[in-house]
This record gives C-alpha cells, sequence and structure tokens, in this order.
C-alpha cells in the first residue's frame, strides 16, 4: 500500500516514516496540506496520514479537497493531531477525516489502525469491483430482455387480438411474464384463441412461449384442427421443457356459423361463460392436465362444446387474477370475482368492471403473478374486419406457375387427412392466401365427396334424417376399417398473367364407380337460385355452395373425377 | 542530569529501538527544526502575532512531544493556548523557561547519539 503522510513537522515525518515503512508500506511524504492534495493527485495513495495544523492549507481543508477529489473512491484518512478536546477531534471527523491519532504517538495503536485501514481499503477495493462487475451485468442483461421482450411481445401477443370480439389485458409485471395470449383466424373461417399461463415467470417461463406460439399460428393458417394443434403443442412442450415446467392453458375453437365454441382447459381456473343478455352464467371446468405434462400416447385432446350465441361472452384468465395479492397479502380469489358477475352489470362494461375490480384490489402492491384476462363475444362473422386474413399487398412473390399430382392409395386414405398439406401447398401462391377460407371449403367439399361416396360408397341421402345422420358416420367408421383398395388422384396446377391474374384448377379422381351427373348436375343448376329444398335438395354433393365459390366446376369420365377452377382475382361474391 | 524529570524514559527508549539506526537522524532532524523556534517564538512575540505564536507553539509542542519530551511539550501547549485566547501576559516568561528547557532537553538527545 501507498501511504501518504502529510506534517509540517520535520521531525515527526521522520518517525512515522519509519513505524509505517517497517510494516511494509510504500510512503509518500509532504509538509503542507496543498503539498498533500497535490501529492493525492499524483501519487493516489490507499491511505493518508494528515497533521490537522499546517501552514498553507490546513489539514481539515485538504482532506475535504481530497474526499472531493477521490469521489467514490474509499481513501482513508487519519488525522494527526495533539488537539485533545472533544470538539476539535469531532471537528476531525466531520471535515472528512475516517479517524484520529493524538500526539505522542501510541506506536502500537499506529499500527493497529494501519492495519485496519489496510484491511478497509482492500474490502472497499474488492466490493467496488464487485459492484462493477454487477451493475455491468445488469446492464447487459436489461439490455437484453428489453430486445427479447420486444421479439417475445411480437410472437406472444399477437394475431386478431385487436378483433371487434375480442378485449384482453395483459399485466404489466416485470419485463417478462410466462402469460401468452393468442388469437388466430381459420382460414375455413372461425377463430382459435388460446391462453397460456408458463409456470415461473421471467425469461425461463418466457421461453417456451416461442415454438408455442409458431406452432399455433403455423398450423392455423394451414386449416389444421384445432385437437391436432395442441396434441403438437403438448408434444412440442414435452419434448423441450424441464421437467416440473408446463404451460396451463385454456384454449378455444370458435364457430361464427355454428354459433358455438369447442373449449379444452388444462390447469387454469374455471372460465365464464355469460349468456342470455348477462343472465345466465355458466363456469366451465378445467378438466385436462396442462400441455407439456403427458406424452403424446397419454394425452387427451377431448373438447368440451358450448352453444354461444350473439353477444354471448366468454371470459377466461390466468390464476394471476384469482391470486392477485393486496398490501396485505390477501389474495383476490375467485369469490370476489364472482361478485362482479353476480352485480347486475351490463355485459358490455363487465370486462371493464372484472379488470377495475382487481385492480382496486391489487392496489399499488407488488404484482405477485402475471394477471392475463380475456373476453370473447359471439359477434356475426361479417363484423369482424377482414385485415386478419388480407395479406400485405407488397411484391408478389412465391410460385405462379406449378402443377403437381398427389395419389393417395388405401392406407393413406385410412389414415391420413391430406387437406393441411393441401392447403400448404395453396398458400404458397400469394393470390391464393386471402381466399383461403374459400378454396378450404372447395377441397374439403370434393375431397370428403370422393372419400365418401366414390371410395366408401356411403348414400347421403341417409343424412336427411337426425338418426340417419348417426347411421351414416358408423357406417362411414365401419367402411373405413374395412376398405381394402382404391386410390384418390389429386391434380392441382396453378397459372399466371404477369402477377395480376391467375386460374387455380383442382381435379380430384377416385377410383369409384362415380354417378349419373348430367342428370343431376343439370337437375341442380336449374334449381340453384330457388331455394334447394325437399326432393330437389342436393343432398351430399354440396354441390350448390361449391358452384357458387368456383368459376367453373365439371364432372367428368363415368362422374368420378370433377375439375374445379378458380380465377383471381374475384368478382366481388354477392353474399 | 536527571532524565526523568525531562522524559518520559520508557518512551524515548522504545523510539530507540523502533528508529533503530536512524534514531540519531532523527535527533538531527528534531534539533534542526527546533533551534530556530526560541527566536521565532520571541519575534511573533515581539510582533504580537498570536496566530504565529500558536502555529510555532503547537509545532513546537507535537515534535517535542513525540520525542517523549513531555515537560517542553506542556510549556508549549501552554503559550499555544494564550495565543489562542489572544493573551500577552506571562509569554515571556514562558518562553524563558522553554528556551531553558529546550537546551536540556538537547544536551540530554545529543548525549544519546554520541
Amino acid at each position: 500500500m501507498k501511504i501518504l503522510i502529510a506534517d509540517d513537522n520535520a521531525s515527526d515525518r521522520l518517525l512515522l516514516s519509519k513505524i509505517i515503512s517497517k510494516q511494509g508500506h510504500e510512503i509518500i511524504a509532504a509538509e503542507n496540506g496543498k503539498e498533500a492534495i497535490d501529492s493525492y493527485v499524483k501519487y493516489s495513495p490507499d491511505i493518508i496520514l494528515m497533521d490537522v495544523l499546517m501552514p498553507e492549507v490546513d489539514g481539515m481543508e485538504a482532506a475535504k479537497e481530497i474526499k472531493r477529489i477521490a469521489g467514490e473512491d474509499l481513501v482513508p484518512i487519519i488525522f494527526l493531531t495533539s488537539l485533545v478536546d472533544a470538539q476539535s477531534l469531532a471537528n476531525c471527523l466531520a471535515s472528512g477525516g475516517d479517524d484520529f491519532l493524538t500526539k505522542p504517538y501510541n506506536f502500537i495503536i499506529l499500527k493497529a489502525k494501519i492495519d485496519a485501514f489496510v484491511r478497509m481499503k482492500k474490502m472497499h477495493a474488492t466490493l467496488q469491483k464487485q459492484r462493477d462487475t454487477i451493475s455491468a451485468n445488469n446492464q447487459h442483461m436489461m439490455h437484453e430482455q428489453h430486445v427479447a421482450k420486444a421479439v417475445f411481445d411480437n410472437v406472444a401477443h399477437s394475431g386478431c387480438l385487436d378483433s371487434v370480439n375480442i378485449k384482453y389485458m395483459l399485466s404489466p409485471l416485470a419485463v417478462f411474464n410466462g402469460d401468452v395470449l393468442l388469437a388466430a383466424r381459420k382460414p375455413s373461417g372461425g377463430m382459435h384463441v388460446f391462453l397460456g399461463d408458463f409456470t415461473g415467470h421471467g425469461l425461463p417461463a418466457a421461453i417456451g412461449a416461442m415454438p408455442m406460439a409458431e406452432i399455433f399460428y403455423g398450423m392455423t393458417a394451414k386449416g389444421f384442427a384445432l385437437r391436432d394443434i395442441l396434441r403438437e403443442i403438448n408434444s412440442k412442450l414435452k419434448s423441450i421443457l424441464p421437467v416440473g415446467f408446463f404451460c396451463c392453458a385454456a384454449v378455444v375453437d370458435l364457430s361464427f356459423t355454428k354459433r358455438s365454441i369447442s373449449m379444452w382447459m388444462g390447469g387454469v381456473p374455471d372460465c365464464y361463460l355469460l349468456s342470455n343478455q348477462g343472465t345466465e352464467l355458466k363456469s366451465i371446468r378445467s378438466h385436462h392436465l396442462p400441455l407439456g405434462v403427458l406424452s403424446s400416447a397419454q394425452f387427451d385432446d377431448e373438447m368440451t362444446e358450448h352453444s354461444m350465441e350473439v353477444d354471448d361472452r366468454l371470459y377466461m384468465w390466468s390464476d394471476g387474477i384469482v391470486e392477485a395479492r393486496d398490501s396485505e397479502g390477501n389474495m383476490y380469489g375467485e369469490e370476489r370475482l364472482l361478485e362482479v358477475f353476480n352485480q347486475k352489470t351490463p355485459p358490455d362494461s363487465l370486462f371493464e368492471a372484472v379488470k377495475d375490480s382487481v385492480n382496486a384490489f391489487v392496489g399499488e402492491s407488488e404484482r405477485d403473478d402475471d394477471t392475463t384476462i380475456i373476453e370473447l363475444s359471439m359477434v356475426d362473422e361479417s363484423e369482424l374486419e377482414q385485415s386478419a386474413l388480407v395479406e400485405e399487398k407488397v411484391r408478389v412473390t412465391g410460385p405462379s406457375d406449378w402443377q403437381l399430382e398427389y395419389e393417395l392409395g388405401v392406407d393413406s386414405l385410412k389414415h391420413f387427412n391430406p387437406l393441411p398439406l393441401m392447403m400448404h401447398i395453396m398458400m404458397e401462391v400469394p393470390a391464393l392466401r386471402s381466399m383461403g377460407g374459400q378454396l378450404f371449403t372447395i377441397v374439403a367439399e370434393l375431397f370428403s365427396n370422393s372419400f365418401e361416396h366414390g371410395i366408401l360408397k356411403l348414400d347421403s341421402a341417409l343424412k336427411s334424417t337426425p338418426a340417419g345422420f348417426a347411421e351414416f358416420y358408423a357406417l362411414r367408421e365401419q367402411r373405413v376399417q374395412e376398405l381394402e383398395s382404391g386410390f384418390i388422384k389429386i391434380k392441382m396446377k396453378h397459372a399466371s398473367e404477369s402477377g395480376r391474374s391467375g386460374v387455380f384448377s383442382l381435379s380430384i379422381e377416385d377410383s369409384g364407380e362415380g354417378f349419373d351427373y348430367r342428370n343431376k348436375v343439370n337437375k341442380n343448376q336449374q334449381n340453384m337460385n330457388a331455394e334447394s329444398t325437399g326432393a330437389n335438395k342436393f343432398s351430399g354433393r354440396g354441390i350448390p355452395l361449391i358452384y357458387s365459390l368456383c368459376h367453373s366446376l365439371e364432372y367428368q369420365g363415368c362422374g368420378n373425377e370433377v375439375v374445379a377452377e378458380i380465377h383471381w382475382p374475384q368478382k366481388i361474391l354477392a353474399e | 542530569m536527571d532524565r526523568a524529570s525531562h522524559f518520559d524514559t520508557e518512551a524515548l527508549t522504545m523510539l530507540e529501538e523502533i528508529m533503530e539506526d536512524e534514531f540519531p537522524e532523527l535527533i538531527q532532524v528534531f534539533i534542526d527544526d527546533s533551534d530556530p523556534r526560541i527566536s521565532a517564538l520571541l519575534k511573533a512575540f515581539e510582533d504580537q502575532d498570536f496566530t504565529s505564536l500558536r502555529e510555532i507553539a503547537h509545532s513546537f509542542k507535537g515534535a517535542s512531544g513525540n520525542l517523549s519530551a513531555l515537560p517542553l511539550a506542556d510549556l508549549c501547549f501552554k503559550i499555544e493556548e494564550k495565543a489562542r485566547d489572544a493573551n500577552l501576559e506571562g509569554i515571556d516568561a514562558l518562553i524563558g523557561a522553554i528556551d531553558i528547557e529546550y537546551n536540556v532537553v538537547k544536551s540530554v538527545l545529543l548525549s544519546l547519539i554520541k
């Protein structure tokens, strides 16, 4: 250590220098306060011994100046004084001194004090170094978290959450939370909504959301059923999350046309379904284990069905709402939540009422969980803005002139649903994306016609009564089991003229016997604009709808091949 | 010469041990520093310069104290106090006493380093 000795007495300096250099320290000597300050700046000594009364600048003033220059650095200053009254000694400390030593010196105490300050100095240096390291690490981490948070928000709270039928609240807790809110329009119409709550908080909780959101949006856009999406998410989370980490979830498949929802709930609090102008309240209970717990073989994708009329509302939340604490640590609890629902609040302002109630309860206290809540209303699909489905009108890229032929043998027909794959191929063409719903309907209808009627030889006349409907599906199941031969050949072709217009044609041929399409189709075409009812109903082949969606639809061969053509850009379709 | 009536002899012995071969140098530095102090005190007294009186006496007190010449340090302290109170009374007598005491201290110290 370097020790500065400032004393105007040559004999005192000599004495101190001798004692301290014997302790193994390096000595810097100064004869007055001014020299002491200069020496401090020049040599940055570790400890300073300073006479109080000195010519030029006295010791107390020099101490103040040195402390000012030192800033955050610790420079212990020990005053040397022959003053003995309490006030003078107190003044030494008040002016920034750390200790004092009275003359005549007691050599043993002098040594002990020097040793003590050397220890303090070393400790301080270690602390300062650690503090700087921590501060640098913290800064680095905060920066990373902000960047990651921006990415996370783009992934985890996105999709069509701004739709008119959705209200939601996300808690601002910390930088990250483990809550995920996803919503996406289905190509076939309808909507998938996903509320997830990962165990834990912060980055570890958020990280699982990334692949999950990718699967959710990707598979929804390609037309996969929600059950398949859940299976995929479950298996993904199971394989990537460590043991003990999982994702509680409430997942909804909302159909605007059927006015119903299918729900899957695992590990989340009860959801509430408010119907009949807010007069009926039904709670829906979770029956499954959270996602990422069970293996694919054990995973149960069973969903519950609930009908929902226009203006009915579904409320879903993460357990953060129920477990939100006030400043005294009491939990908000389900009873308080139910109370809000029972206050006969008009349904339109119920969401805000729940939000206000939770916020008022929690007050200024720190939220200790992620509080996410979403209200999902049934509306007419026409109320939803199309923007969610319309792709950005930037430069059109992707395949434009292509064709393919895809033949499914009997084994594939029994076990494989080719619709997502077909949708995927079509959706690679930018111009076709905005027609996804329509294309899905066409492909689904024509494929199931070929499969059910051509391959399985089922008679759709059965479906005209409720009992027959059940029989139809029982028979279908049985015939799929027994199926031994057959194929379906799918041909797709797309051609475009300079990117401004194009034609997509789809042909589906099956190994079945066909049908008398000349008669039936003609008859049907005549009835196109009239209500197809009773005996004229073109049951099963769903053709009137398909006609309205295609530019042309033709049966060929013996009726075992159908060719649909879709042109774009489309004329505005009459509703 | 009765060393004990002018020094804390125990402390002086300790000082000698600590300083080892630099003890003579310490004595020499002390004497070189202190010799001019008597006349400096007299001059400050004649000029009625209390600040200088106080500073010189304080400094002299510290130096002699550290060499364990406690009676000398006490005399210096008395001047320091009077100067602080701007009281000239008896200062000339004190300076005279310091002159005598210092010369004794000096000869004892010089005898130690012969």
